[in-house]
């Protein structure tokens, strides 16, 4: 069964949790190159994997968020874009049990687009493309552009993907609250979103990180209020951080998420999974929701 | 108010940055900040008055909308071009002493983190507010913010991390400021900070937007 067709099943797509607070807790620290650990440390990417689909994900994403070319060049690492994607890519496929499925995470430049900032539409769009080839070829079964605040910029990311495969895409924005509904950091309202990414031919449309469950379901009701149809793709965060001991501490604990699931499957997600600081026993959590519904 | 003073408030605040500029569309063909300040000091304005009348002002609405959720990023970041565009024309005035600054402020995101697009948009708030800026880029070790506070013993320090790894280390860099000058204000900001994170970790003060970090400088000087 392909994406496509697992999607128009409609039965809920269980995504993973958290891939760099897992990293870190197996000791990646600040200021490495996360991707870097896909040829480094390739048995650590598998394991988390692993634990993920073991889980019950469905889907699980590579570690390939900053993997794009322009990401990349703060670590000086730009010539091995297509080497750390392409291996990103086969450590996931590499622990993927038969009939579930590996995405391709694509995350934001950092960087921004003229003529707010001096990055060009071609300098941007060639900057994921060569993630979309590395992946494509390696074997995944779609992509999804994740954490995204400027629709331009995912524009280009769209236009990288469409250019280099024939592979489906989920896209995801991250939204804050504002007086005049949820926007993101760059002013994008969940309408304009929606509506883009509707003619963009998304199979998937949602959101990633934020601030918690919680905050996820005010923010899944909005989507919803500006379309009833979309296919809904919800991975929300466990909360806040905080410091506890000198380590990095998420407030929202797998019980907590799970208490919640019942309003947020009320909406109709097509896919739920989870952000920063969620772990393989939310996934549990939100697996065995599912199924009891 | 004077109108030219009140037309480069609002080419500061709408980021027309000069005659040329597409941006915003509805000023289209209109004189921008560069235009109207150096209009301004020909017309015998003194410099003093263009920036605490027009230039700062113009920024801090648009830091107010951007704190208030009405403005964001790319109408920020355009009004501190048009505010930069305005302010190479009174920088020579700074050299000369005629006009003063506010302070100067140290800014850096720590070490381990390379985003400095919220970094960049309260070092140019700030500038914009009448401070000196000192700029020290991304992955900043503790070492070079104790350098430049070396170089400016009377100076503000503020902190970027954008990633819950990073946020750790401004505990570090916070901790060795402390040791060598216990009476610096440090100021720490980012998407995954906290009053309490900024509390524990021995900071003076944590904003969620730029606006925030601009009035507690004001309070500071006042």
């Amino acid at each position: 069964m392909t994406l496509t067709e697992r999607i128009a099943s409609h039965k809920i797509l269980v995504l993973d949790g958290a891939t760099g607070s897992e990293l870190i807790a197996r000791g990646l620290i600040a200021g490495e190159c996360p991707e870097l650990w896909n040829i480094s440390h390739p048995e650590i990417i598998k394991e988390i994997s692993a634990s993920y689909f073991e889980a019950g994900s469905d889907a699980v994403l590579t570690n390939t968020f900053g993997g794009s070319v322009l990401k990349l060049k703060a670590f000086n690492l730009e010539s091995q874009a297509y080497e750390l994607n392409f291996s990103g890519a086969k450590n996931a496929i590499s622990v993927k049990p038969e009939g579930k499925f590996v995405i391709g995470s694509i995350g934001p430049s950092g960087l921004m687009l003229e003529p707010f900032g001096d990055t060009t539409y071609q300098e941007m769009t060639d900057s994921f493309a060569v993630q979309v080839k590395a992946m494509a070829d390696a074997g995944i079964d779609g992509f999804m552009l994740e954490t995204f605040t400027d629709l331009e910029e995912i524009k280009c990311a769209i236009s990288a993907v469409k250019e280099n495969s024939d592979l489906p895409f989920f896209a995801s924005m991250t939204f804050s609250n504002t007086p005049d509904g949820h926007k993101t950091m760059m002013g994008v309202s969940v309408k304009d979103f929606v509506d883009a990414m509707q003619t963009a031919n998304a199979l998937l449309v949602g959101s990633n990180c934020g601030n918690g469950i919680l905050k996820m379901i005010d923010l899944a009701k909005e989507f919803r209020s500006v379309s009833t149809t979309v296919n809904l793709l919800l991975k929300a965060n466990a909360g806040e951080p905080h410091l506890h001991d000198r380590t990095i501490c998420y407030s929202e604990s797998p019980e907590m998420f799970a208490a919640n699931l019942t309003e947020l499957l009320a909406l109709s997600p097509s896919a739920v999974g989870g952000c920063c600081g969620t772990n393989p026993e939310h996934i549990r959590r939100i697996k065995q929701k599912i199924d009891s519904v | 108010m004077n109108e030219l003073l009140e037309k480069l408030s609002l080419a500061v605040e709408s980021g027309k940055i000069n005659k040329m500029s597409p941006y915003p569309p509805a000023m289209k063909g209109l004189d921008g900040a560069d235009e109207l300040c150096q209009q301004a000091l020909e017309a015998g304005i003194k410099p003093d008055v263009i920036l605490n009348d027009a230039l700062i002002p113009g920024m801090g609405r648009i830091g107010k909308k951007f704190s208030d959720g009405k403005a964001f990023v790319p109408e920020m970041l355009i009004a501190a071009k048009a505010m930069s565009a305005a302010l190479k024309h009174i920088k020579p005035f700074f050299t000369s002493g005629e006009v003063k600054r506010k302070g100067v402020f140290v800014i850096g995101t720590v070490m381990g983190d390379l985003h400095d697009i919220g970094k960049n948009l309260v070092a140019m708030m700030i500038e914009g507010s009448g401070w000196e800026v000192v700029d020290l880029g991304v992955d900043v070790k503790p070492e070079k913010f104790l350098e430049a506070i070396n170089q400016h013993p009377d100076c503000v320090i503020g902190l970027s991390a954008l990633l819950t790894t990073t946020m750790v280390n401004m505990e570090v860099i916070v901790k060795q400021i402390r040791a060598h000058y216990p009476d610096n204000k440090i100021l720490v900001g980012g998407a995954p900070l906290s009053h309490d994170f900024c509390k524990k970790i021995g900071a003076t003060f944590y904003s969620a937007d730029p606006q925030g970090a601009v009035e507690f400088l004001e309070r500071s000087v006042a």
